[in-house]
């Protein structure tokens, strides 16, 4: 092994070791403050965007970190918005957190550097691009975008407004899928010739669910809650997390694990820049093409017990499974005499939030920047595309059009409702 | 009054408002039907559901003929947003027409929306008419406009917003983001003098100060100016946002002069600007800095020698050994831990050869340091020193170099360590003693081996320990070691058939499902339902082909001797609905059965998720489901199925 492949290994396995610590920070609290303790004037000022259950837990990693200070939560949602404060003032023993129904107003303080976006799917890249041109750097859940268009928006936004961005796909900041990453990239594996995604059923639904009265919109605000997307009656399932699986709220099942999956894949196969140029739909998933031959299948059966979120690479001399238990199997079992033992959950966020927190204070790149989540994103759309079509589907990944298909193209974008735009 | 249809009738739309919501039924695009009937179904009474669906498909598969239609709606609150969905999407040149002439006819919101679907179709024949709206009296209008303008970049509709720039102030932060809108544009098209002339618009227009860092980005994109200048001059400047501009670009600048440039720099930094350049000296990897990160690493200032300690971890090569080793055992915990997880990530070939000499002669803290990283970095040469350390009196030596054997041990050096563990007894190592074989487990390339070391040694074994090598077995993993383990299952002993089944029920894929089969249909007695459990967890946890897992599901239940393990097949075939798995349920849906509430409650949350697929299987199951369930709410949702299967 080359000491430069010594240090990548080492580092993935780092990573890994620290199951039991908080992830080590590139710039330690220790080294701004000592003792461990952060000044305030050193602190990254972080505030929320639409924060439920995933987001409280993206929050409390980043409440574990010394030199973040959380001041503030906007969510339309009266409940939501009470229960962040109460998290946060108990962690921090005050009663400081401010609460906004209105998100412009947390995008108005100027005190704020960088916000927490966990919303539902639908306002991703309408709230981190506003963001954005409020001059905040973002973390934002994932997925970035519903649609090809809102991708490229997002990434151009990120370009424009020169912000640090990261998506919440925090398996690319954790041991076991480094692990895999490197095999291939450091030619373990042989050629690669296919990789596998794990995604979920693709389809959604069209449907609307009953009309119910709206709340008062201090509880709720409906129209807010469905910011660009169609108008629809509402129904309280909707604003409980029932929006899930609704074509105008949700991208498929392709994009909800293969923004984790499908972006594994582009990254350690190295295609962060590109995308297949052939998309083939089957009844479970897509199998792609990119234009040197390579495999894509994007499928939600057949997996090998590694745990949700799976992937697998497979080259001419071996191949390895992993996913989010932090186990993998791989051929030819050579391999395998590495320190290559992982137990990080794929879900723990705490690496990558400090990846993050680190690129806003060295302004360095993020994992999961905005240009190759757009990338990965666009991939899924493709396929989701594919799928709905149900047909074989020819692809430009610089011009990110379909050949010859006009309707596959025109389902690359959907029309924001008034008056929202990116 | 809106007038709303959604996709189910009234009666079941009762019963959703009673119950918790199903979920709704898949199709793969919005409406049925083709561009006539779409038409036929907008020009009529319909409900708005139907229209807003007739809208959305035709988004997709729309031509010339649906805009007159589509565009009549561009004026109606309830539906000019799905008109526009509609038509944005279609590449006719009529649509634009229909946008332009929309754009001198609706009013307030409706217009906002048709304006900003012209800026998505980047039609450039409407810039006069956005440009009369960006003097809008309505702001949302007139904002609207702006943003347009910028998403067109034609010199018209640039010489409006940066008119806008100065203009009044509810539009100056649109304007702002128009011109960098439009730069961004033009530096995409190589238009690089075009695209500098934009962001000098906004240099002197008072803006907040990302809207600086934004142009100042935009500026160096174009090519402008001396970027390496540009990073000197930003790294000094007493605004942390051109600061951290200038970090930015000491990241990204890949040209040799850069890494001395940065380090020449340093000194004249205040010190936590110091610290964060220290860190991009690290990112950047060039090796010309390690001189004056070695001297960093001395510093006076504590934190500098934090982050200089970390920055040789991955900049550093043999030459630093000493000085990483020396900080390592600092009284100071953080500079010390800092100087380990350096030591444990440190390049060079002749690294591992230091740190192992080092740690023959080493005693004291330094040798917890280097038992630590050694282990950490998987110093093979290091095994025998970390075997006798076992047995060392200090604890903490004794666990520290127990975990390092879990990382580096090889098959030489395995079978020493299973004895060692064998042998531990109650002793309060054999905690970390197992963890670490169990590390060890996973990383045996040759699994046939390893598994031998593990089998050999269960003959004659106390119980327990058979526990503890058929529990690493399962890590080991592979051909031999679950045939080794369905051996002893397969045994007569008790003892080592408890300690196989309790392995088998652990098992890491799905290889072990056969053998788990077999067993609980023609094992020990005493551990045959363990084994069907272990057998009916391997169906619900593992993500085999839905096929094969009802294949699985059948053989299970005909495998089954009680109806716990009958019900959990029933529940396990919900995990993957198929009509296959609702027809192997439906025997089961009658009023004699005792497994009739079970069965009842797996067909309805597989008839919820198949509905749409089968609704005939599903509503001839509901029908029964209906018949014989006692539980109302199971009742209910039955009824759901039933109406929505018609």
């Amino acid at each position: 092994m080359t000491a430069s492949n010594r240090r990548h290994f080492l580092k993935a396995t780092a990573v890994a070791a620290s199951t039991a610590f908080a992830a080590p920070m590139v710039v330690p609290a220790s080294a701004l403050g000592r003792g461990g303790a952060v000044a305030p004037s050193e602190r990254i000022v972080l505030g929320g965007l639409g924060i439920g259950p995933r987001g409280t837990t993206d929050l409390k990693c980043f409440l574990a970190n010394a030199d973040v200070q959380f001041v503030a939560i906007a969510d339309l949602q009266k409940s939501r918005r009470e229960a962040v404060k109460t998290l946060v003032d108990g962690t921090y023993h005050n009663k400081d957190c401010v609460l906004y129904q209105d998100m412009f107003d947390i995008l108005a303080r100027d005190d704020i550097d960088s916000l927490l976006i966990a919303t539902g799917d639908r306002w991703h890249t309408m709230a981190s691009i506003l963001a954005a041109k409020a001059g905040k750097d973002v973390y934002c859940e994932k997925p970035c975008s519903l649609t090809i268009a809102q991708s490229r928006a997002l990434a151009d936004a990120y370009r424009k407004y020169n912000r640090v961005y990261q998506a919440g796909t925090q398996r690319r900041t954790i041991g076991n899928f480094e692990f895999a990453k490197n095999l291939v990239q450091e030619g373990r594996l042989g050629k690669l010739h296919t990789i596998h995604a794990n995604t979920r059923p693709p389809g959604t639904s069209h449907h609307w669910l009953p009309a119910e009265p709206e709340p008062a919109k201090d509880v709720c605000d409906w129209d807010r809650w469905l910011g660009a997307c169609p108008w629809r009656p509402y129904n309280s399932a909707y604003v409980r997390g029932r929006w899930r699986g609704h074509f105008d709220f949700h991208g498929g099942g392709i994009l909800e694990w293969g923004s984790h999956t499908v972006d594994l894949c582009q990254w350690a196969a190295g295609r962060d820049d590109t995308a297949p140029v052939e998309y083939v739909p089957n009844a479970d998933g897509v199998e792609c093409y990119y234009a040197d031959g390579l495999k894509l299948v994007m499928r939600s059966e057949g997996w090998m017990g590694m745990g949700t979120c799976s992937v697998r690479y497979e080259g001419d001399d071996g191949w390895i499974e992993t996913g989010d238990s932090g186990n993998f199997i791989l051929e030819p079992e050579s391999l395998r005499t590495q320190q290559s033992v992982f137990h990080r959950a794929g879900t723990d966020p705490t690496t990558h939030i400090r990846n993050f927190l680190d690129c806003v204070k060295t302004r360095a790149l993020t994992n999961a920047n905005a240009a190759v989540v757009a990338q990965s994103h666009v991939v899924c759309h493709a396929a989701y595309i594919a799928w709905q079509l149900g047909r074989k589907l020819t692809f430009d990944p610089v011009k990110e059009e379909f050949a010859n298909d006009d309707e596959a193209n025109r389902m690359r974008s959907r029309a924001m409702r008034e008056p929202w735009h990116v | 009054m809106i007038n709303l249809r959604s996709s189910y009738p009234i009666a079941v739309l009762l019963l959703f408002l009673m119950l918790p919501s199903a979920a709704p039924a898949q199709q793969p695009l919005p409406a049925e039907g083709d561009e006539s009937q779409l038409l036929t179904v907008l020009n009529s009474d319909a409900e708005l559901f139907d229209k807003a669906k007739a809208c959305q498909r035709l988004a997709i598969i729309g031509t010339s003929k649906s805009v007159p239609v589509v565009a009549k709606l561009l004026a109606d609150p309830n539906l000019s947003h799905y008109a526009r969905f509609a038509l944005e999407s279609n590449p006719g040149s009529e649509v634009d027409q229909a946008f332009r002439q929309a754009l001198g006819e609706v009013k307030g919101r409706q217009l906002v929306g048709v304006i900003n679907s012209v800026a998505v179709r980047k039609d450039e024949q409407a810039v006069d008419a956005l440009v009369g709206l960006a003097s809008s009296d309505d702001d949302e209008v007139a904002a609207a406009a702006v943003s347009a303008l910028g998403m067109l970049a034609t010199p018209e509709s640039i010489t409006a917003v940066q008119q806008a720039l100065s203009g009044r102030s509810s539009l100056r932060m649109t304007a702002a983001d128009a011109c960098l809108t439009a730069a961004d544009r033009l530096l995409t098209e190589g238009k690089n003098a075009d695209a500098l002339k934009v962001l000098s618009s906004l240099r002197s227009a008072g803006l907040p100060k990302f809207i600086n860092v934004a142009s100042r980005f935009g500026e160096i994109r174009s090519g402008s100016r001396n970027v390496n200048d540009l990073m000197n001059s930003y790294l000094n400047d007493d605004d942390p946002a051109l600061f951290r501009i200038g970090l930015e670009l000491a990241h990204n600048l890949t040209d040799s002069d850069t890494t001395g440039q940065l380090v020449e720099q340093l000194d004249s930094l205040s010190p936590v600007r110091r610290i964060l350049v220290m860190h991009v000296l690290g990112n950047r990897g060039d090796v010309s800095a390690l001189p004056t990160v070695i001297e960093a690493s001395s510093s006076d200032d504590a934190n500098m020698k934090i982050a200089a300690v970390r920055v040789l971890g991955t900049l550093g090569d043999g030459s630093v050994v000493p000085i990483l080793l020396q900080t390592a055992v600092s009284a100071d915990e953080a500079l010390a831990t800092t100087a380990r997880e350096s030591l444990a990530l440190l390049g060079g070939d002749d690294v591992d050869v230091q740190l192992a000499k080092r740690l023959e002669n080493s005693d004291g803290q330094e040798r917890l340091v280097l038992v630590d990283v050694a282990g950490r970095r998987g110093i093979s040469s290091v095994i025998p020193l970390l075997l006798k350390y076992v047995s060392a009196d200090d604890p903490e030596l004794r666990n520290s170099a127990i975990d390092g054997l879990g990382m580096t041990v090889g098959l030489k050096e395995y079978p020493q360590l299973v004895d060692r563990m064998l042998a531990m007894g109650s002793s309060a190592s054999v905690g970390p003693m197992k963890e670490a074989l169990r590390k060890a487990s996973q990383r045996m390339g040759n699994r046939a081996a390893a598994s031998k070391v593990l089998l050999d040694r269960t003959a004659g074994a106390s119980a327990a320990a058979q526990i503890e090598l058929m529990g690493l077995l399962v890590y080991v993993g592979g051909e031999q070691a679950l045939t080794g383990v369905r051996v002893a299952a397969e045994g007569n002993t008790d003892s080592a058939a408890d300690a196989a089944t309790q392995a088998l029920g652990k098992w890491l894929t799905p290889a072990a499902a056969p053998v788990l089969l077999d067993l609980a249909k023609t094992g020990n007695p005493k551990y045959r339902v363990r084994c069907l459990r272990g057998y009916i967890r391997i169906i619900r946890q593992f993500g085999l082909r839905a096929g094969m897992r009802l294949q699985m599901s059948k053989l299970a239940f005909a495998a089954a001797t009680r109806d716990e393990e009958r019900k959990l097949v029933l529940d396990t075939l919900t995990r993957f609905p198929l009509t296959q798995g609702l027809k192997m349920i439906t025997p089961h849906l009658k009023k004699t059965s005792p497994l009739r509430e079970d069965a009842c409650t797996a067909a309805v949350m597989i008839g919820e998720r198949i509905v749409g697929s089968d609704a005939k299987s599903v509503a001839e199951a509901m029908a029964k489901v209906v018949a014989v369930t006692k539980d109302v709410e199971i009742a209910n949702r039955a009824q759901v199925l039933i109406a929505r299967s018609k």
